[in-house]
C-alpha cells in the first residue's frame, strides 16, 4: 500500500472509433472510476499530448495509455515504436486494446513491452472487465 | 643192167620201194595171181551190181518226178476246164435270171414281129463283149427255133440235143459236149440256158442256146504245156461207143480231133485206160505206139478225160544220158586198170631183172647203213667234238658232242662253211686249217673263241687232212678245255689273292716245316720275296704262349676236326707282339693222310683297340642317363685318360661367340691328385689363354710332347699341376668349335692313335652332352607344358592312326566325365557318343580330313558329359604328325572347355544386343564424345533431337549444338564430366537454329584406353514450358492468396468494428431506457443486438474459413484424446450432453490448429443441432493405411440423406438462423480444411437416430511449399 496519498492516474485513450471511446467512458462511469480520461484520435495526437506539443501541456505522470492498433495517420505500432524510442516516454505503461485477435499483433505488441494486450470483444460486457482490472491495477502497481 | 640198177637205185631212194617191190615179187610168177584176178573180178562185180542198183534207183526217182509233173499238169488242165464251164454256166444263169431278157423273150414268143428281137440281140451283144459267144439261138418251150443267126439251120448236132434235153429236164444251164459239125471250121460247144418263168421249176418257156468256139479257149488249154517239151502233150478225150475219141488236135496228128479213135480193147494205151476209168499214172504205149508215161484225169460232170502224157524216153532222157556217162566212166576205169595189169604182165620179164638188182643194192645199202650207224654211234659217243669238212669248206659231218660244245645243233653245224665262220678266223683256227690242208699235215692248236652260237670256249683242236671220195677233206677233233683253262686262271688269281692279302697266310708240312709265306707273312718276319720260308719256323713266328697254343692245341685240333680257330699272336721282325686271330686247316691227300697244314691269321690289334674304344663308349653311354652333365664329362675325361695313358684331363665348352672357353670339368685323377686350381665355371678368353688353346687357333688337334720347350707358353696358374706333355683336341660341329678336350702327362709321347682316341671319344661325349642338354631342355619344356596345360585346364589327346588307338590325359577324362583306364586309352566310340548328334558329322569329317591329308585344324563342338549329362562347349585343335615320307602317323590335339567363356560370350552378346536395342530404341538422345569434343557414337534419337540425319550428326562436335559457353570451357567441362558425372539442364541448338531445352545426364567412361564422355539428353522443352507456367500460376496463386488474406483480415476487422459499435450502442440504449421501453421496443433492441452478433459471428467464421488451411500450421505431437478433452471443455456443452472418446486414439505429429478447428466445429454442431436436452457425442479414430479416419457420431435428429451434400455448402443451414444460430460455414470449413490435407469429409445416417460425420486425416502431414 502506497504510503503517499495516491496520485491520481490519468488514462490516455488512443482510439479512433467514437463508439469504442464511448464504451470505455461508459465503462469507467459505471465502475465509478473518477480518474481523468484524456482522448487522442490517433498516434500523432497522442504524442502531441504526451509531449505537450501544439499548445498543450504535456500529460503529467502518472498515466497509463490505452492504445488501439488500427488508427489512421499513425497506427498503434508506430506510436508504440516512437514511444519506446523516446527517452521521456519510454517507460510508459501501455495497454493495447484492440479488435484484433491476431497472434502476430499480440506478439508484436509484447515485444514492444506493452503491459497487456486486451481484445475488445473478449473484454466482457462493455469494457467493464478491463476497467475493473485497470482500477485494480493502478491501485496495486507502482507506476514509474 | 646199169640202167636198171640206176633206176632201181633211184626208185629205192624215192620210195623205200615197198609197193613196187611187192609188185615185182608177184611178177616173178608168170601167172597173174588169182588173188589179183579175184579182186579184180570181185570189184568188178561189186561195181556192176552196185552201179545197176544205183542206176535203177535213180531211174525210179526220175520217173516219179516226171509222173508228178504230169499229174499236176493234168490236174491244172482239168481245173481250168471246170472253171471255164462254170463261167459259161454262170453266164447262162445270169441270162436266165435277167427279167428284162425274160420279158423280151416272152414278148418275142408272143409276137415274133415285135422289136424284141433287137432287144435280145442287144442283150446278147452285151454278153458277147465279155465272152465271144458265136451267136445266139432262141427256142421256145417246145423246141421251136424262134431266133436264129443268119444262115443257120434248125438242125442241131446230137450233143446239142442231148444238152437241150438235160437243160429242159433239169431247168438248169448246161454246157454241151464238144463237137464238130461237118462243114464247120472249128469244133464248138453250146451253152444251153433254159428260161423259166419266175424261179419255179417247171418247163421252161424258152431256151437260149449260145454256141462257143472251143478253139477259143478249150483247145489252148489242152494244147499248151507248162514246160518246154518234145513229146509232152495233153489229150482231151471222150468215150464214143467202144472207142476213145480224141477231141483235140494232137502233136503227131493235127487232124486227130474228132477223128482219131482207138478201140477200148487196146489196153495199154493211156487214153483207153483213162476212158475206162483209171486215174493216176500209167505207163503204156500211146496212139503212135511210143512208150509213154501218162497221167490220167477225168473232168467231173462231163464225159471228158484229160490225159497228160510224155514219152518215157523223154522223161528219162536226162537220166539216161547221165547214166550212160557214169557207166562209160566206170568201164573206162575198169579198162584202164585192166590195161595196166596187162601192161605190167607184159613187162614182167624186164622187171624181174630190175628186182634182182634192187635186192642186191638193198643189201649193200643195209651194210653201208650199219657201218654208218656204227660210225655215228662212235662219233656220238666220242667225248671230243668231231667235224668233217670238205676242202671247199662245207661241213659234211658233225657229231653230237661237237654240237653240244659249241652250243648249237648238228643241223646247224652241217650248214656251216668253215671259211665263213668268223670265230674260226678270229681265233686262228682258220689259219691252222688252211695250213693243215696245204701241208697235208696234222696240226694241233689251242684256241679261245666265241662260237657262232654264243659260247665262249677254250678248245684244244687237232686238224688232220684225209681223202674221201677223191676230194680232200679236213677232220677236226676238238676238246673243250674251257674248264681246265678257267681253273688254271682261277688258280693263278687265287695265288695272287693269297699273296697280296693283308692277312697272314702260310702253309707248312704236317711236321711243321714251313713251305710258303705270303707277302704279309714275309713282311712281318722281315723275309725277302726270294727267301726260303723253310728257314723260319712256327716257334720263331709266335711268342711262347702263342706258339704253345698253336702246337699243342691248334694243329692237333685241325688235324682232328679239319679246322681250328683261335686268338694268338705273332712276333714281328722288330720284336713286337701283334695279336692275331688264327685259323689252321689240315689238308688231306687223296690217301686220307694229312698232306699239308695251312694257316690264315688276321691282325686284330686295331680291332682290339676298337673294341676297347667301343667298350669305353658303351660304358659312357650306360652311365650317361644316371649322371649329371658334369659327372658325365668327368667320366668321359677319365676314359680318354685311360685309353691314352694320360694322368690329367680337362673339358672346356666353347661359347657361341667362339671367343671364350668355359671350364666344365677336370678328370677324376686331376681333381684328386693334381690340380688344386679352381674348377668348373671359369672363363678363359682365347686371346688371353695359353698354349693349351692352340688347337682352337689352328682348328686341329695339337700335340705338345715337350711342354717345357714350348716358346709361347704362358705359364700355369698357381695350384696347377706341372705339365710335361699334352694333347688337346677340338670338337667341331660344322664350322664351329663347340668344345676342347685336353689330356696330358702320358709317360710316352702322344701319337696319332692317341689323337684318334681322343677325337673319337671326345666327339662321342659331345653327342651325349648335346643329348643331355636336349633332354634337359625337353624336360624343362615338358614341365612348362605340363604347368601351362594344368593351369589352362587343357586336355591332350593322341591318336595313333596306324594302330587306331586314342590316348587321353587325365584332364580329357575329366572334361568328359569319364574314368581313365590304366592304359589311358579311350574307345573312339565313347568320344563319338559324348558329342552332340548335331555336331558329330562335321567333327568326324574334319578328323578324317586331318588323318588323310595332314595339316592342322581348329574346331568347336558341344558334348554331353557322361557323369552328369551337362552340355559343355568344347574347343579343339589338332595337328597331324607325319613320318619322313609325309604319311600321317599321329594326330595330336587338345580340347578346351570353353563353356564358361561361351556362356559368358553368349550372355555378353545378348547383353550387348539388348544394350544396342536400348541404345537405338531409346527415346532419349544418347551421344558419346571424346575429350576433343567429337562425336564417337550416337543414337538416332539424338540426331532427330537436333534435327540432323544420323550421318550428319556423326560428323558433329559438341560446340555445334552447345553454345552456352565458349569452346575451351566446353572442353574443360567435358574433362570434368569425364571425371565426375553430373546431371544438368542446358540449351542445345538444333540444325535449324532453334534452341532446345534439354536435361543432360552425363558421365565419363573408359573404353579401350580412351576416356570418353557419354551424355543422355532428354528434351525438356515441354517440361520447361510447364514449369514456367506453373511458376506463373503459383506466383499468381500466392499473390491472390496474399490478397485474399489481406482482404479477409481487413474485411473482418473493418467490418466488425461498426458491428460492435452497433451492438454497444444498442446495449447502452437498453440499459439507459430500460424503464421507458415498451415490450416491443425492448424486443426490437434485442433483435437489433442479436443481428449484430450474428453478423459478427458470420464475419469471424468467414475470416476463419478464408484462412482455413492457408496458414502454415505448426506440426506438433498431438494427443488426440487430450485435444478432444480441451475442445469439449472449451465448448462447454450443456449438462446432459456427454462427449465421449472411444479408445484407442492415436498420438501423432500433425497440424494441430486445423485439426482442432475441424473437431471443434463437428462437436459443436452435434451439440447445437441436437433436439433433445441430453445426448451422446461419440468420437472415434480408426487407422486406414496412411490415414486416420475420425468419426463424430451423435444421437440427434439426424440429417435426411437429401441434404447430406448440401450441408457442406457455404452458408447452408438446415434450420432457420433464428432457430439455431449458425453462420452455415462450419461444415464448409470442415470440408475445406480436410480437403486441404487430402482427406474427405462425409456424413451418413445413424441407426436408430443421429448422424455420423467422418473425415480422413493424414498420418503424416507434409509441409507445403506452394503455400508460401
Amino acid at each position: 500500500m502506497n504510503p503517499n496519498p495516491k496520485r491520481v492516474v490519468t488514462v490516455l485513450v488512443v482510439e479512433d472509433d467514437e463508439v469504442d471511446l464511448m464504451a470505455i467512458q461508459r465503462g469507467f462511469r459505471q465502475h465509478k472510476v473518477a480518474n481523468e480520461l484524456v482522448c487522442a484520435k490517433d498516434g500523432l495526437e497522442a504524442l502531441q499530448i504526451l509531449r505537450g506539443e501544439g499548445g498543450r501541456v504535456a500529460l503529467p505522470a502518472p498515466y497509463i495509455i490505452l492504445l488501439d492498433l488500427n488508427m489512421p495517420r499513425m497506427n498503434g505500432f508506430e506510436f508504440l515504436q516512437t514511444v519506446r524510442q523516446d527517452p521521456a516516454l519510454r517507460t510508459a505503461i501501455v495497454f493495447v486494446l484492440t479488435t484484433s485477435k491476431s497472434d502476430e499483433d499480440r506478439a508484436k505488441a509484447y515485444s514492444a513491452n506493452v503491459a497487456g494486450f486486451i481484445v475488445k470483444a473478449d473484454a466482457g460486457r462493455g469494457f467493464l472487465g478491463a476497467v475493473e482490472m485497470l482500477d485494480h491495477y493502478w491501485r496495486v502497481v507502482e507506476l514509474p | 643192167m646199169a640202167q636198171g640198177e640206176l633206176w632201181a637205185e633211184r626208185a629205192c631212194r624215192k620210195r623205200g620201194g615197198t609197193v613196187t617191190e611187192w609188185v615185182y615179187r608177184r611178177l616173178e610168177m608168170n601167172v597173174v595171181p588169182r588173188s589179183l584176178l579175184r579182186i579184180f573180178g570181185a570189184s568188178l562185180f561189186v561195181l556192176v551190181t552196185g552201179g545197176s542198183w544205183f542206176y535203177r534207183a535213180q531211174e525210179r526217182q526220175v520217173r516219179a518226178r516226171a509222173s508228178a509233173d504230169l499229174e499236176s499238169i493234168a490236174r491244172s488242165k482239168v481245173a481250168q476246164i471246170v472253171q471255164w464251164r462254170a463261167e459259161r454256166i454262170g453266164d447262162a444263169a445270169v441270162l436266165m435270171g435277167s427279167p428284162l431278157f425274160g420279158e423280151a423273150v416272152l414278148r418275142l414268143l408272143a409276137d415274133p414281129g415285135s422289136g424284141d428281137a433287137e432287144r435280145i440281140m442287144t442283150h446278147f451283144r452285151a454278153m458277147q463283149e465279155h465272152y465271144p459267144y458265136r451267136d445266139i439261138v432262141l427256142m421256145d418251150g417246145r423246141g421251136r427255133v424262134v431266133l436264129r443267126p443268119a444262115g443257120k439251120t434248125d438242125d442241131f448236132a446230137a450233143p446239142v440235143l442231148r444238152a437241150l434235153d438235160r437243160a429242159m429236164g433239169w431247168a438248169q444251164p448246161v454246157v454241151s459236149d464238144v463237137f464238130q459239125e461237118a462243114g464247120s471250121p472249128s469244133p464248138e460247144a453250146v451253152v444251153v440256158a433254159p428260161l423259166c418263168a419266175g424261179s419255179a421249176v417247171g418247163a421252161p418257156f424258152a431256151i437260149v442256146l449260145l454256141p462257143v468256139d472251143v478253139q477259143h479257149f478249150l483247145y489252148p488249154v489242152t494244147q499248151t504245156w507248162p514246160t518246154p517239151t518234145r513229146t509232152g502233150e495233153a489229150l482231151f478225150v471222150r468215150r464214143d461207143g467202144d472207142d476213145v475219141l480224141f477231141l483235140n488236135p494232137l502233136r503227131h496228128d493235127g487232124q486227130a480231133a474228132f477223128r482219131l479213135r482207138i478201140p477200148l480193147t487196146q489196153r495199154g494205151v493211156p487214153a483207153v485206160e483213162a476212158v475206162l476209168g483209171r486215174t493216176g499214172i500209167v505207163e503204156g504205149k500211146d496212139y503212135t505206139g511210143t512208150p509213154v508215161l501218162a497221167a490220167l484225169a477225168a473232168v467231173p460232170d462231163s464225159p471228158w478225160f484229160i490225159v497228160t502224157k510224155i514219152d518215157t524216153e523223154e522223161a528219162l532222157e536226162d537220166w539216161r544220158s547221165r547214166a550212160k556217162l557214169i557207166v562209160a566212166v566206170l568201164v573206162l576205169l575198169a579198162g584202164a586198170v585192166g590195161s595196166l595189169i596187162g601192161l605190167i604182165w607184159l613187162q614182167r620179164g624186164k622187171y624181174r631183172t630190175l628186182l634182182e638188182a634192187a635186192a642186191a643194192l638193198r643189201e649193200r645199202e643195209a651194210r653201208l647203213r650199219d657201218v654208218l650207224e656204227l660210225n655215228e654211234k662212235l662219233l656220238g659217243a666220242a667225248t671230243a667234238g668231231i667235224e668233217v669238212f670238205k676242202a671247199s669248206g662245207r661241213c659234211v659231218m658233225a657229231n653230237a658232242t661237237a654240237a653240244r660244245v659249241v652250243g648249237g645243233t648238228v643241223e646247224a653245224l652241217l650248214r656251216q662253211d668253215f671259211r665263213q665262220i668268223p670265230s674260226w678266223r678270229k681265233s686262228g683256227l682258220l689259219a691252222a686249217a688252211e695250213r693243215t690242208l696245204a701241208a697235208r699235215q696234222v696240226h694241233q692248236i689251242e684256241i679261245s673263241l666265241h662260237t657262232t652260237f654264243g659260247r665262249d670256249l677254250w678248245l684244244d683242236c687237232a686238224l688232220s687232212p684225209f681223202e674221201a671220195g677223191g676230194e680232200p677233206h679236213l677232220l677236226l677233233i676238238f676238246h673243250d678245255v674251257t674248264r681246265s683253262k678257267q681253273a688254271e686262271a682261277l688258280r693263278t688269281q687265287l695265288s695272287q689273292i693269297i699273296e697280296s692279302t693283308s692277312d697272314f697266310v702260310a702253309t707248312a708240312s704236317p711236321e711243321g716245316r714251313i713251305r710258303y709265306f705270303n707277302r704279309t707273312a714275309r713282311r712281318l718276319f722281315g723275309l725277302g720275296d726270294g727267301d726260303d720260308p723253310g728257314t723260319h719256323s712256327i716257334e720263331k713266328s709266335h711268342p711262347a704262349w702263342a706258339a704253345k697254343r698253336v702246337q699243342e692245341e691248334g694243329i692237333p685240333a685241325a688235324i682232328r676236326d679239319g679246322t681250328w680257330t683261335g686268338e694268338t699272336a705273332f712276333v714281328s721282325h722288330d720284336g713286337r707282339e701283334i695279336p692275331h686271330t688264327q685259323v689252321i686247316v689240315a689238308h688231306r691227300g687223296p690217301d686220307g693222310a694229312v698232306a699239308m697244314i695251312s694257316t690264315v691269321a688276321r691282325d686284330i690289334s686295331q680291332r682290339k683297340k676298337n673294341e676297347e674304344l667301343m667298350q669305353a663308349r658303351l660304358r659312357l653311354m650306360e652311365a650317361a642317363p644316371s649322371v649329371s652333365l658334369k659327372g658325365f664329362l668327368q667320366l668321359a675325361l677319365d676314359e680318354i685318360e685311360a685309353r691314352t695313358g694320360s694322368t690329367i684331363g680337362f673339358y672346356h665348352f666353347m661359347d657361341a661367340d667362339q671367343e671364350t672357353l668355359t671350364l666344365q670339368a677336370w678328370s677324376t685323377n686331376t681333381v684328386r691328385h693334381m690340380c688344386t686350381a679352381e674348377g668348373q665355371g671359369q672363363h678363359y678368353p682365347i686371346s688371353k689363354a695359353g698354349v693349351w688353346v692352340d688347337c682352337v687357333r689352328e682348328r686341329r688337334p695339337v700335340i705338345h710332347n715337350d711342354y717345357a720347350a714350348l716358346a709361347h707358353k704362358r705359364g700355369l696358374p698357381a695350384g696347377h699341376a706341372p705339365i710335361l706333355r699334352q694333347l688337346v683336341v677340338p670338337i667341331l660341329r660344322g664350322e664351329r668349335i663347340v668344345a676342347i678336350i685336353g689330356v696330358g702327362n702320358k709317360p710316352a709321347g702322344y701319337d696319332q692313335p692317341d689323337v684318334e682316341i681322343a677325337l673319337l671319344l671326345g666327339d662321342f661325349s659331345w653327342e651325349v652332352v648335346e643329348r643331355k642338354r636336349a633332354e634337359e631342355a625337353l624336360m624343362v619344356s615338358q614341365q612348362r607344358l605340363q604347368l601351362a596345360v594344368e593351369t589352362a585346364g587343357i586336355g591332350i589327346w593322341d591318336w595313333d592312326i596306324g594302330r587306331n588307338t586314342v590316348e587321353w590325359d587325365a584332364q580329357m577324362h575329366r572334361f568328359y566325365g569319364l574314368q581313365p583306364r590304366g592304359d589311358r586309352r579311350i574307345d573312339f566310340q565313347q568320344w563319338a557318343e559324348a558329342v552332340l548328334p548335331e555336331d558329330l558329322p562335321e567333327q568326324l569329317r574334319i578328323l578324317q580330313g586331318i588323318a588323310h591329308n595332314g595339316g592342322r585344324s581348329e574346331r568347336e563342338f558341344r558334348i554331353r558329359r557322361a557323369d552328369n549329362g551337362a552340355i559343355r562347349h568344347m574347343q579343339a585343335a589338332e595337328v597331324c604328325v607325319t613320318d619322313v615320307d609325309g604319311h600321317p602317323v599321329h594326330v595330336v590335339g587338345v580340347n578346351l572347355d570353353i563353356t564358361k567363356g561361351k556362356v559368358e560370350a553368349q550372355a555378353l552378346a545378348q547383353e550387348a544386343e539388348r544394350r544396342r536395342v536400348l541404345f537405338e530404341q531409346s527415346q532419349d538422345g544418347i551421344v558419346v564424345l571424346d575429350l576433343a569434343g567429337e562425336v564417337v557414337e550416337l543414337n538416332r534419337a539424338f540426331a532427330d533431337m537436333l534435327g540432323y540425319s544420323v550421318e550428319e550428326a556423326q560428323r558433329l562436335c559438341v560446340w555445334d549444338w552447345d553454345d552456352q559457353m565458349p569452346k575451351p570451357k566446353l572442353l574443360a567441362k567435358l574433362v570434368s564430366l569425364a571425371e565426375v558425372g553430373a546431371t544438368f539442364e542446358t540449351r542445345h541448338r538444333r540444325k535449324n537454329g532453334q534452341l532446345l531445352d534439354v536435361e543432360v545426364s552425363s558421365g565419363g567412361v573408359d573404353w579401350r584406353g580412351r576416356t570418353l564422355v557419354f551424355a543422355v539428353h532428354r528434351d525438356i522443352s515441354l517440361r520447361k514450358i510447364m514449369e514456367t507456367r506453373q511458376h506463373r500460376l503459383l506466383a499468381e496463386l500466392s499473390r491472390s492468396n496474399t490478397d485474399l488474406e489481406q482482404f479477409a483480415y481487413v474485411a473482418s476487422h473493418d467490418l466488425k468494428s461498426p458491428l460492435r459499435a452497433i451492438d454497444s450502442l444498442a446495449g447502452w440504449l437498453q440499459e439507459d431506457l430500460e424503464s421507458v421501453l415498451t415490450g416491443d421496443s425492448r424486443k426490437h433492441l434485442d433483435l437489433l443486438r442479436q443481428r449484430a452478433h450474428r453478423m459478427e459471428r458470420l464475419l469471424d467464421d468467414l475470416l476463419a474459413y478464408s484462412r482455413a488451411g492457408r496458414v502454415p500450421a505448426d506440426i506438433v505431437q498431438v494427443d488426440v484424446a487430450r485435444l478432444v478433452r480441451e475442445i469439449a471443455e472449451m465448448i462447454n456443452p450443456p449438462a446432459g450432453f456427454i462427449v465421449r472418446l472411444d479408445p484407442p486414439t492415436p498420438v501423432f505429429a500433425t497440424a494441430v490448429t486445423p485439426l482442432r478447428q475441424v473437431l471443434t466445429n463437428l462437436i459443436a454442431n452435434a451439440i447445437k443441432h441436437h433436439d433433445r436436452s441430453a445426448g451422446l457425442i461419440e468420437i472415434a479414430v480408426r487407422e486406414a493405411g496412411e490415414w486416420f479416419e475420425f468419426t463424430v457420431a451423435d444421437d440427434g435428429p439426424g440429417i435426411p440423406p437429401d441434404f447430406h451434400e448440401r450441408i457442406f455448402g457455404m452458408f447452408q443451414t438446415l434450420r432457420p438462423r433464428d432457430e439455431i444460430e449458425g453462420s452455415g460455414i462450419g461444415l464448409a470449413l470442415v470440408r475445406r480444411i480436410v480437403a486441404r490435407y487430402g482427406g474427405k469429409a462425409t456424413v451418413s445416417c445413424r441407426e436408430p437416430r443421429g448422424s455420423i460425420f467422418r473425415f480422413q486425416w493424414p498420418k503424416t502431414v507434409l509441409t507445403d511449399e506452394s503455400q508460401s
